[in-house]
């Protein structure tokens, strides 16, 4: 598991307070209980962690956690 | 439309006396101490305030109680124990439409408010959160309750200020009396404990400035100074005497009167006549059709602060004589704010299930000015079928609440 991957593991962890064992790649924001303002709320918190910029756009179009691990990556985010 | 009566079958509370009505109920006749510790808030130095002990997020009981300011927190809590205290199981409504939630406050979701503010002073809008407003706004304790136990009936939350929360009863009963509920979830809540809030309070010389906390709370007595700030919820299960028959549920109280008004006089001083305070209380006596004789206990608004008590306590002798027994349990809790009429309506209602009225805490020397019957020291047995529970807000906003014990009718 990558070093970014577990990043985002974090992100959602500590801002959500949702179980780790939980947050597996396949698993949908829908699955984790997170709604539009949530992932909205994500973003937020990894622009604060990564600072990487999701625009309102890209995080529309994300919606199960390898998701947004596969667009860090493209944005070439360093953890 | 004289003669109605909502029945009050269930009670929950969060409040720095404890969470629950168990623990509230020992600490509040017990009347040992404020329950203050330091405020913590930079630049403040010496500020207490009344916390609600050991809360944490996990208690609230559903995952998603991130997206909950802490007032909501505080509501759903409570509500969940009124409920079990009623015999109700959330969400099998037989009829989900038929149940209306009215909660209250006066600051609402300020703390979220205050840190997102904060959050666009220093990194600009784009890192405001999203859920700034589902988070902050005053009606989202009742949205929220809402949501949770599936009520599908009117829902809002009323604000006057400090008597929020016993707005919120008065309005209940009257959706009960009207035909728009069958069961009402009403109450207050209330999470003010904020470096705003508290530099506030301050700067208004509301707030008392008395070095040992746990003394602090006093009302009535002849060193009072001002109010300890508190947080926290109140919430009762309301419904008609029918509905609760035919469920088969027993009543703790029934609220058989509810009087409210407007001083109309200044923002924040009472009318020093203590003319809303007299029109509340007469309204809630009229609505019952109860003579003040009848009335044995009442809960006062008490904040501590110089004002309220002295126009308060004048006013509680005009309508109800010298003889009135009167206490503020404001003197353990500190000052709820917008919760404060619910939980004192609803440590009224235990007080008249029990037959015993709780004592002032911190009341050692009374106002020699005040003409009532100050109950302080030990709680105070008794078996008064009727009792009072006031609260004024600033704007000169006031409810009073009338109570009778199950077996009493006007």
């Amino acid at each position: 598991m990558s070093a970014l991957y577990e990043s985002v593991v974090d992100v959602f962890a500590e801002r959500f307070g949702i179980d780790r064992a939980l947050i597996v790649p396949e698993a949908s924001f829908d699955d984790l209980g997170l709604d539009s303002l949530a992932q909205i709320e994500l973003a937020t918190s990894l622009q604060k962690r990564l600072g990487v910029v999701l625009t309102d756009e890209e995080i529309i179009e994300l919606t199960v956690v390898s998701d947004i691990v596969a667009i860090l990556e493209e944005k070439e985010t360093r953890v | 439309m004289r003669g109605f009566t909502a029945v009050i079958s269930g009670i929950g509370l969060v409040t720095p006396a404890g969470i629950g009505v168990r623990d509230n109920w020992a600490r509040v006749l017990d009347a040992g101490e404020t329950m203050a510790t330091p405020a913590d808030i930079p630049g403040l130095s010496n500020t207490i305030a009344c916390p609600v002990p050991d809360h944490f997020e996990e208690d609230v009981g559903i995952p998603n109680a991130w997206q909950f300011d802490r007032y909501a927190q505080f509501a759903l809590m409570a509500t969940r124990e009124a409920l079990g205290d009623a015999g109700l199981e959330p969400g099998s409504w037989p009829e989900a439409s038929r149940v209306a939630v009215v909660i209250g406050s006066g600051a609402g979701g300020t703390a979220t408010l205050e840190a997102q503010h904060t959050v666009l002073a220093e990194e600009g809008p784009q890192a405001v959160s999203p859920l700034t407003l589902p988070m902050g706004l005053l009606n989202m304790a009742a949205g929220q309750v809402a949501i949770a136990i599936g009520a599908t009936g009117p829902c809002l939350a009323p604000c006057t200020a400090c008597a929020s929360g016993a707005t919120a009863i008065g309005i209940a009963r009257d959706m009960l009396r009207l035909g728009t509920a069958d069961i009402v979830i009403a109450g207050g809540a209330e999470a003010p404990i904020t470096p705003l809030y508290l530099a506030a309070f301050t700067r208004m010389r509301a707030l008392s400035r008395r070095t040992d906390h746990k003394t602090a709370s006093r009302p009535f007595d002849v060193s009072r100074d001002g109010f300890v700030l508190g947080e926290g919820a109140g919430v009762f299960v309301m419904e008609t005497e029918a509905h609760a028959r035919a469920r088969g549920a027993s009543p703790i109280a029934g609220v058989v009167g509810y009087g409210a008004s407007a001083d109309a006089h200044h923002v924040t001083s009472p009318d020093p006549q203590g003319r809303g305070a007299k029109l509340a209380m007469r309204a809630a006596l009229a609505d019952a059709g109860l003579p003040g004789k009848e009335v044995a206990y009442v809960n006062a608004h008490g904040t501590s602060t110089r004002l309220n008590d002295s126009v308060e306590a004048a006013a509680l002798n005009e309508v109800f004589g010298e003889s009135i027994m009167v206490s503020s349990t404001k003197g353990v809790t500190g000052h709820l704010l917008g919760a404060a009429g619910a939980i004192e309506t609803a440590y009224t209602a235990l007080a008249l299930r029990d037959g015993v009225v709780p004592p002032t805490a911190n009341l050692t020397d009374p106002d020699p000015a005040f003409a009532i019957d100050l109950v302080t020291g030990k709680p105070r047995c008794h078996a008064p079928g009727f009792a009072l529970s006031n609260s004024f807000g600033f704007g000169g906003q006031n409810a009073s609440v009338l109570l009778a014990a199950p077996e009493a009718s006007p």
